[in-house]
């Protein structure tokens, strides 16, 4: 059992116990190379690692949904075989997956019984009594929601709950939660928080996946660290310091990003005045916003994402209209002016949606690295052909500047890791000199690594002038990152903190709205 | 208007908005499951032509209604192993339905009866009166004395409604024209699932075509359909995917068809009036269409095990689909 040998063992025997699985796809890549995992009874363990470490495929194997090619998985000491998700929900395993399972249009009720319905014969549903049952279990565990709402009408936090509740409908004693507070407010994640620790003190045990090492030590009981599709530690929150545990996930000492800011200077290079932008009922989407960013300074915008953030970037980069204020750039308005002429005046742009805005996936990594300037020297000298020799100049050295893991400029990027794919566009943009980036979420779902020196490019990037627009839901990425935060809610600017001056907390309570 | 006309135009309605009603419950099940049926039309045809051998040879309109259905539900296997099993393009599949239908059906018309247009005389089923609603005064005019596919097909409403939501199959036909993949968490099979729906879709086509051929006319000829299966995706768009919705819909384009009849005594140009009720559909999902709701995974093919459905255009339905971004295929990708 190698890996989990040095553990300190319970005299237990776990529910769980992954032995020496092993999962390849195709002939080169192994995402579980003799994995072992042990879960005990009324345990949070938090499984850890880089994206692409292979956590997700031993929780899928876990769960059914993938077949080991070897090893075993032992359900309180005896052997069992997971076929399929509707076997290992028979044997008592559950999973949250990490985009929420549920049906917007249809009633807590329904999505808690769908599959497992509650019926008055074989055939016929019973509204009523499935309600009644929903309402029993969340009284039971300490909290409570309206079953017969519809689920979209739920706030985000609400909605995992119902998640819980489905496994818990379920009589599910392993609960799988797949980085379940990616969506969640501060607030929202303690809530969620003391609903484990509820779950735990019922007996109950929890695979918890993340990769915000605070977590861990806010609610684990222990963590298993993987990396490249291997298990490189089972430890203790007790045992092992978040450096420590930063080492073990990435394999080498990372740096926190320590701010070596050149001074900011006093010109003022984006000025935006009363700028609104109306739906399409009508609806103010933003709200006369004000905000200033001088050269060389990063302006973080914090904000629950749907508070208009995502509009804000784009009507900044055109591509959206504004219907009232003024967007000054560098004197001049750019209100309104399309997207190409506002990036010829030196404006890049990180689109939160990257794999829809920021990225073609069918292209090459080099076509993608030209994408902002495919139509200019030296890629285009003249009108009609491309250099390719240029292109494949500059992709190199944003590969290598970047150090994007691809085995040639010429792979699809389709096929690339989430953070990879990142580091095309952040690179990309930043090739360039700018006055001014607006970064939406640059480090969203990308490792820990690769974030890190996403940040750091960003930062640099500043030191040499550039002004950046860094909208993030991260706000420990906001505040290591920005020199100014300012928090957005309902499409209005409510707060605007120095970052030195500024907490978790504090923004929290200006996101949500609370009054302090 | 005299009472008389009102009520023998309302007869006409419900009789006239059968066929289409039939064809567009076929189109509510399908898409409330997620599979887009686009070949409709085609099935259709090849039903009626069924509907209309089986009656002539065994000389037994119920013959026909059972060799008309199990053609549509023979069809439908098509679609349901090349669109759920396969997961090829639902349009095209459609499409070639489209062709196949009527092609085999002519095809086949020539070969046994030699004609080109027109089958001969049919054994259709005639008028039947419903026991104790005829006797009543107004209603009995109206509802009673049609074809048993009228019936039936009022029959099916209730059953569909009563289906959808209020049993267990039910909430699992919608979820699976939801978020396929819920579904397939909550450990049902999706593929069975979709086809179960795609051939009662069939099987209610297969009636759709069975009251052209042996309802109205007791005749089969080429075209009969007239593009009800097109107009019947269009009605149970209309109908916002409820077999209620849809019936109305349908009594509405029924009504403008039994219009287009009674108008045809005045001197009106028989196109403009044939036009009419065309022109209504397209102004009602004008004015509809911005509000439709459609279920979110409405022609997206289901791939085992947890695929999201990567289609683009789903901004509409902003949740959850906003919150993947790159996420999804992170960890299976290949790190170079």
């Amino acid at each position: 059992m190698g890996a989990s040998s040095n553990q300190t063992m319970m005299d237990t025997i776990p529910v769980l116990e992954v032995r020496s699985v092993t999962k390849r796809f195709g002939n080169s890549v192994v995402a579980n190379d003799h994995v072992s995992f042990t879960l005990h009874k009324g345990e949070v363990h938090a499984l850890l690692g880089e994206n692409g470490a292979g956590k997700s495929t031993l929780v899928k194997i876990i769960y059914g949904l993938q077949q080991p090619d070897e090893g075993t998985i032992c359900m309180d000491g005896a052997e069992v075989t997971l076929k399929d998700s509707a076997m290992a929900i028979e044997k008592g395993i559950g999973m949250v997956h990490q985009e929420l399972m549920l049906i917007p249009y249809m009633t807590v009720a329904e999505n808690v019984t769908l599959g497992q319905e509650i019926t008055k014969n074989i055939f016929q549903l019973d509204h009523k009594k499935a309600e009644d049952t929903i309402k029993h279990l969340t009284e039971e565990y300490g909290f409570d929601m309206d079953a017969g709402s519809p689920v979209y009408k739920l706030p985000i936090g609400v909605q995992q709950r119902v998640e819980i509740v489905k496994l818990l409908y379920r009589k599910a004693n392993i609960l799988i939660l797949d980085e379940p507070t990616a969506l969640l407010t501060p607030q929202e994640s303690d809530k969620l928080f003391e609903i484990i620790d509820g779950l735990r003190k019922q007996g109950k045990s929890i695979i918890f996946i993340t990769h915000k090492l605070k977590e861990v030590y806010q609610i684990a009981d222990r963590m298993t660290v993987m990396r490249r599709g291997k298990v490189v530690a089972t430890t203790t929150p007790q045992e092992t310091d978040q450096q420590a545990l930063a080492e073990l996930m990435v394999g080498k000492t990372v740096e926190t990003n320590k701010r070596t800011r050149q001074s900011i200077h006093q010109e003022t290079v984006l000025k935006i005045e009363h700028l609104s932008v109306e739906g399409n009922r009508g609806q103010k989407i933003l709200d006369a916003i004000d905000l200033d960013i001088r050269r060389g300074e990063i302006l973080g915008i914090a904000g629950i994402e749907g508070n208009g953030q995502t509009q804000l970037a784009q009507v900044l980069i055109g591509l959206l209209p504004a219907s009232e204020g003024t967007i000054s750039f560098d004197g001049k308005d750019i209100r309104n002016l399309n997207t190409k002429k506002i990036r010829g005046m030196g404006v890049g742009s990180i689109p939160d949606d990257r794999q829809g805005r920021g990225l073609i996936l069918p292209f090459s990594l080099k076509e993608n690295l030209i994408l902002n300037r495919f139509d200019q020297p030296p890629f285009a000298s003249n009108r009609l052909w491309e250099d390719w020799n240029a292109v494949d100049i500059n992709a190199n050295s944003i590969k290598n500047t970047f150090d994007i893991r691809a085995t040639s400029v010429d792979v699809t990027v389709g096929t690339l890791s989430g953070g990879n794919q990142q580091k095309i566009v952040v690179g990309r943009e930043l090739s360039v000199p700018l006055k001014l980036l607006i970064a939406s979420q640059p480090t969203r779902g990308v490792d820990f690594a690769s974030a890190n020196s996403i940040q750091q490019a960003i930062i640099s990037a500043a030191d040499k002038g550039t002004s950046v627009l860094l909208i993030s839901s991260d706000l420990d990425e906001l505040l290591n990152t920005a020199d100014r935060i300012a928090v957005m809610l309902r499409g209005k600017i409510v707060g605007e903190l120095q970052a030195k001056d500024a907490t978790r907390e504090s923004l929290g309570r200006l996101m949500l709205g609370v009054d302090s | 208007m005299d009472m008389e006309s009102i009520i023998s135009f309302l007869a006409a309605m419900i009789r006239t908005a059968t066929p289409l009603a039939l064809a567009t419950l076929a189109c509510t099940i399908s898409e409330r499951a997620g599979v887009i049926n686009i070949g409709i039309e085609g099935v259709m045809i090849a039903s009626a032509f069924s509907a209309a051998m089986g009656a002539y040879y065994s000389g037994d309109p119920w013959c026909g209604l059972i060799a008309g259905v199990l053609a549509g539900i023979l069809l439908s296997v098509l679609i349901a192993v090349l669109s759920i099993y396969c997961g090829g393009d639902q349009v095209v599949i459609g499409i070639g339905l489209n062709l196949l239908g009527p092609g085999l059906s002519y095809l086949i018309m020539y070969k046994i009866w030699g004609s080109r247009g027109t089958s001969p005389w049919l054994p259709g089923f005639g008028s039947v009166d419903i026991p104790f609603i005829k006797d009543t005064p107004v209603l009995g005019s109206i509802l009673s004395g049609h074809n048993p596919c009228v019936y039936l097909c009022l029959l099916m409403v209730v059953v569909m409604h009563y289906v959808i939501y209020h049993t267990k199959y039910g909430l699992r036909v919608r979820a699976a024209g939801e978020n396929p993949s819920v579904l397939q968490t909550a450990g049902v099979n999706v593929y069975r699932l979709r086809t179960s729906a795609v051939l009662w879709s069939g099987a209610m086509v297969g009636l759709s075509g069975v009251s052209l051929s042996l309802g109205q006319l007791n005749v089969f000829t080429n075209g009969m359909s007239a593009d009800r299966g097109f107009l019947a995706y269009a009605a149970n768009r209309f109908g916002q995917w409820t077999p209620v919705g849809s019936y109305l819909t349908c009594l509405l384009f029924g009504g403008m068809e039994a219009l287009r009849m009674r108008m045809q005594d005045f001197n009106v140009a028989p196109q403009l009036l044939k036009m009419l009720p065309y022109v209504v559909t397209l102004f009602a999902l004008m004015l509809t269409g911005r509000r439709l709701r459609t279920p979110a995974a409405d022609g997206v093919p289901f791939n085992h095990p947890i695929t999201i459905p990567q289609a683009k255009g789903k901004k509409g339905s902003s949740y959850p689909q906003s919150k993947k971004d790159g996420k999804e295929n992170q960890d299976e990708t290949i790190q170079g």
